[in-house]
């Protein structure tokens, strides 16, 4: 009985040693082209920046974003460039979320898209698992898009994306309430003392205690995140238990603190106040445009965040880009769609049905729609969101600025927390 | 000729079905030596990439996709293991015949043999497509799983720019070694025995006491009662959830409110003490898990037959004595598995964790939250900084409690012995 078993087992065995390597001298080769360094390629991207080089394929496969208004106007502008080009665009829509995933997965079995979507906080993990693939832009082609979302779609030194939209948080105010927007966080708390009542939930301003709102106060006290060198992020070099941090931090808890900002606010509460005219002010992103202009109709105003420190606050920028797949086979006909489907008219096409801001300078322009001002203008002392993966241990700061708000010592957490980060990023495998 | 039953050991070892033409069972032989045959010839390119891919997850960056090559490997070993438990049947029926004829037995007609073969081989022709599916559905995942516990799959090592190797338990070790992980593992495994035992005695307690009340001859309105009782049920849970983390809001609650209004206490810190936050978790817990166990209990308590407490009130039996010896044991026998279950599916219950406070407060010094239990944990330090390998890690150490404390469970189970017996 366990001889039968034994002499089985040695067949199996018998079996697995003459399984070897397979043989892909054929293959070779052509894995520097699916795949790339971003070097050969690239050069071969210069040569022929204007798609002429490349035979003109039959079709290239867009994964959108699945939201309806994206998907909608995604699909109007490449059945424009169908038009135009006579290359069949075939648009997917994939979750956002789920991209990166399913890509690197697709794309080297061949199923992958030629162009996709992403938010370029995704752009590290996209370019460490060699998902994206870099563009050279000319000149000119810089030149349309704005200078913060380029810097935004950069990785290492190269450009990976076309940015469609950038966005950002601003203050909102309700006319009914303020007059005029206050310049400086400082006086918020004097000036409108009047309209703070924790007891009758009258609050005159009111922010989410989260590390990403409370940035401006960290960064404008001269600490930071991660160090740059040469437009590179050294993930090695933290800035957020610096002095200045620290200064930035006190000062900010003792700013929650006088404005009267409850501790455990939220979202959703922030919002039903500000919606019920309870809240004269509030920091919030983009996104709550249209539920507070539903509401609160003309009394809604927009307006840069109120300087920090004597500084303009610098609020995180997010923008949202196409990529090019690495494994698309057709790199330069899927720039040729990516640069029609980020230029002046489809931009302004893009920012009247999803309400986004577009990436660039021309377009941001002929927005008619005065709540847009604020949030265009605080663009310009943005900071973009660091896009190395490491960016998603810093989250643990969010932790950090609860225990600061409760009255914890700043210094103490924010060593806590650095070092914290530290070891979660040395323990992240890079 | 003497017929030699080594002869056909060795020959069905040498090819499947070679044994069996010796034995003269030439069907039975030729049907076997075309399985071999067939199974080399269509697999024998798949299961050689397989296994190379196993070994060594790929050599060369980009070309090679590790990931694919680990299912790859695990199929192979799936389809050898099938082909060796045939082939292994094969040389066992060889030997058996052979050592049958040896022995000078005659052998029966063909038809009074496909007769025989037809009756024994019936079970297992039936079950051998669900258990096909069930090797597909349930082994290969979790191998699957498994095997990226003993890999060094992460952001930085993720195909395909990226090959993932073997590392063999480096990721264990590292758990233990490594602060951030070693440092919160012990506390947040003690509060999930803590939450799982608690919340789900608990819910299993209020549905037993509130499903023998409502059963009582002397209750009124039984339907509109069971109704209502069973509402909270029909909610999808994460509705009820983020209502409930609404309503326990420190500052802007209806509960904290109400407490205020009327009866002038200071705000409870629901959402910013852990202990307060363990407490509400709990709470929504068991409101969240008793009609189901309500409904269960409900249904056991009707099929009790009433001779049992008419026989008990003969005797003078207490309403005590009648809970205890004739409604417990009647319950909790037919019901012992669902329970169990109850409290796997707690030990495991990412829902409410994340929903109701995201497994805050946050608490000084540790990655983990106050109120986080493992499957929250690994989650919020796994998939934040894509530890892909320590996410299998940890869940194969979950998934080895979880696992021995049902498979202790169940053997005690009444329910189960009952069928082994039979």
């Amino acid at each position: 009985m366990k001889k039968t078993w034994i002499l089985a087992c040695l067949c199996i065995l018998l079996f697995g040693v003459t399984a070897c390597a397979p043989d892909r001298s054929g293959q070779l080769g052509g894995a520097g082209e699916g795949g790339n360094d971003g070097t050969s390629s690239n050069n071969e991207a210069s040569v022929n920046s204007d798609g002429t080089g490349q035979q003109q394929p039959d079709k290239l496969v867009i994964w959108s974003n699945d939201d309806a208004k994206h998907l909608k106007v995604v699909e109007q502008l490449a059945g424009e460039f169908a038009a135009d080009t006579g290359v069949q665009v075939e648009v997917v829509p994939v979750s956002g979320s789920e991209q990166v995933q399913k890509l690197s997965l697709a794309a080297p079995a061949g199923n992958g898209p030629d162009l996709f979507y992403q938010p370029q906080d995704r752009l590290g993990d996209l370019a460490v698992q060699g998902l994206a693939e870099a563009v050279e832009l000319s000149q000119q082609e810089r030149a349309e898009y704005s200078a913060a979302a380029l810097d935004a779609v950069q990785y290492e030194g190269q450009t990976y994306g076309f940015p469609i939209s950038i966005e950002t948080y601003a203050l909102y105010y309700n006319k009914a309430l303020v007059d005029q927007p206050p310049v400086k966080m400082e006086d918020i708390a004097g000036t409108y003392a009047s309209l703070t009542d924790a007891g009758q939930d009258r609050y005159a301003f009111l922010m989410v205690p989260d590390f990403y709102y409370a940035i401006p106060f960290i960064m404008n006290y001269g600490g930071y995140i991660f160090g740059q060198q040469d437009g590179k992020y050294d993930a090695s070099d933290l800035g957020l238990n610096n002095e200045g941090a620290v200064q930035g931090m006190s000062a900010y808890a003792s700013f929650v603190k006088e404005t009267g900002i409850p501790a455990t606010m939220t979202t959703d509460v922030m919002d039903t106040l500000f919606l019920e005219g309870k809240a004269a002010m509030t920091v919030n992103g983009l996104w709550a445009m249209k539920p507070y202009a539903e509401k609160l109709g003309d009394d809604l105003g927009t307006a840069p965040l109120p300087t920090v420190n004597g500084e303009p606050a610098p609020s995180f920028v997010g923008v949202k880009s196409w990529f090019i797949s690495s494994y698309s086979k057709h790199p330069e006909w899927a720039k040729r769609l990516a640069l029609h489907l980020t230029n002046a008219a489809s931009s302004e096409v893009y920012y009247e049905q999803t309400g986004e801001i577009p990436a660039r300078p021309d377009a941001q322009q002929s927005i008619a729609d005065p709540l847009y001002d604020g949030f265009v203008q605080q663009l310009d002392s943005g900071v973009p969101m660091p896009n190395i993966p490491e960016m998603s241990t810093v989250w643990a700061m969010d932790d950090a600025v609860d225990f600061i708000v409760q009255g914890e010592d700043p210094k103490s957490v924010l060593d806590e927390t650095t070092e914290q980060i530290a070891s979660q990023i040395k323990a992240s495998g890079r | 000729m003497k017929h030699r039953p080594w002869i056909a050991v060795g020959l069905s070892l040498l090819f499947a079905g070679l044994g069996q033409l010796y034995n003269r069972s030439y069907i039975k032989g030729i049907i076997l030596v075309m399985l071999e045959l067939a199974f080399i010839i269509t697999f024998a390119d798949f299961i050689g990439l397989g296994l190379w891919g196993i070994a060594t997850l790929g050599t060369i960056p980009k070309l090679d996709h590790s990931i694919f090559l680990l299912v790859y490997g695990l199929l192979s070993l799936i389809m050898l293991a099938i082909a060796g438990m045939i082939y292994v049947l094969n040389v066992r029926d060889a030997k058996k015949e052979a050592e049958q004829l040896a022995s000078g037995w005659e052998r029966p007609k063909l038809r009074e043999r496909m007769k025989q073969a037809y009756m024994t081989s019936m079970p297992y022709v039936l079950s051998v497509p669900g258990f096909i599916l069930l090797l597909f559905v349930v082994v290969f995942p979790l191998l699957f799983a498994v095997s990226l516990a003993f890999t060094n799959y992460d952001l930085y090592h993720s195909p395909p720019r990226q090959l993932v190797d073997w590392v063999g338990f480096d990721n264990f070790v590292s758990l233990v070694t490594v602060p951030i992980w070693n440092q919160s593992f012990m506390k947040v495994l003690s509060w999930t025995l803590v939450w799982t035992v608690v919340s789900t005695t608990l819910q299993i307690g209020l549905g037993l006491v509130l499903a023998v009340l409502v059963n009582d001859k002397r209750v009124r309105f039984k339907r509109i009662i069971r109704t209502i009782l069973i509402l909270p049920w029909a909610i999808p849970n994460f509705v009820t959830i983020m209502i409930f983390s609404a309503l326990f809001n420190d500052q802007f609650g209806a509960i904290n409110r109400t407490l205020r209004d009327w009866f002038q206490m200071a705000p409870i810190p629901w959402l910013t003490d852990p202990l307060f936050t363990k407490l509400a978790l709990i709470g929504i817990q068991v409101w969240l898990g008793f009609p189901f166990l309500f409904a269960l209990f409900t249904g056991v308590l009707q099929s009790i037959s009433h001779d049992a407490y008419e026989a008990a009130d003969v005797d003078g039996g207490t309403r005590w004595q009648k809970f205890r010896y004739i409604t417990l044991p009647h319950v909790l026998f037919a019901t012992g598995p669902l329970l169990i279950i109850q409290y796997t599916a707690n030990f495991n219950n990412f829902n409410i964790i994340y929903l109701f406070n995201g497994g805050g407060p946050a608490v000084r010094g540790q990655t983990a939250g106050g109120t986080d239990i493992l499957i929250s944990w690994v989650y919020q330090l796994t998939f934040t900084t894509n530890n892909y390998n320590m996410a299998a890690a940890i869940s194969l150490i979950i998934g080895v409690i979880v696992i021995a404390f049902a498979f202790f469970q169940f053997r005690r189970t009444k329910s189960f012995k009952e069928e082994r017996d039979h």
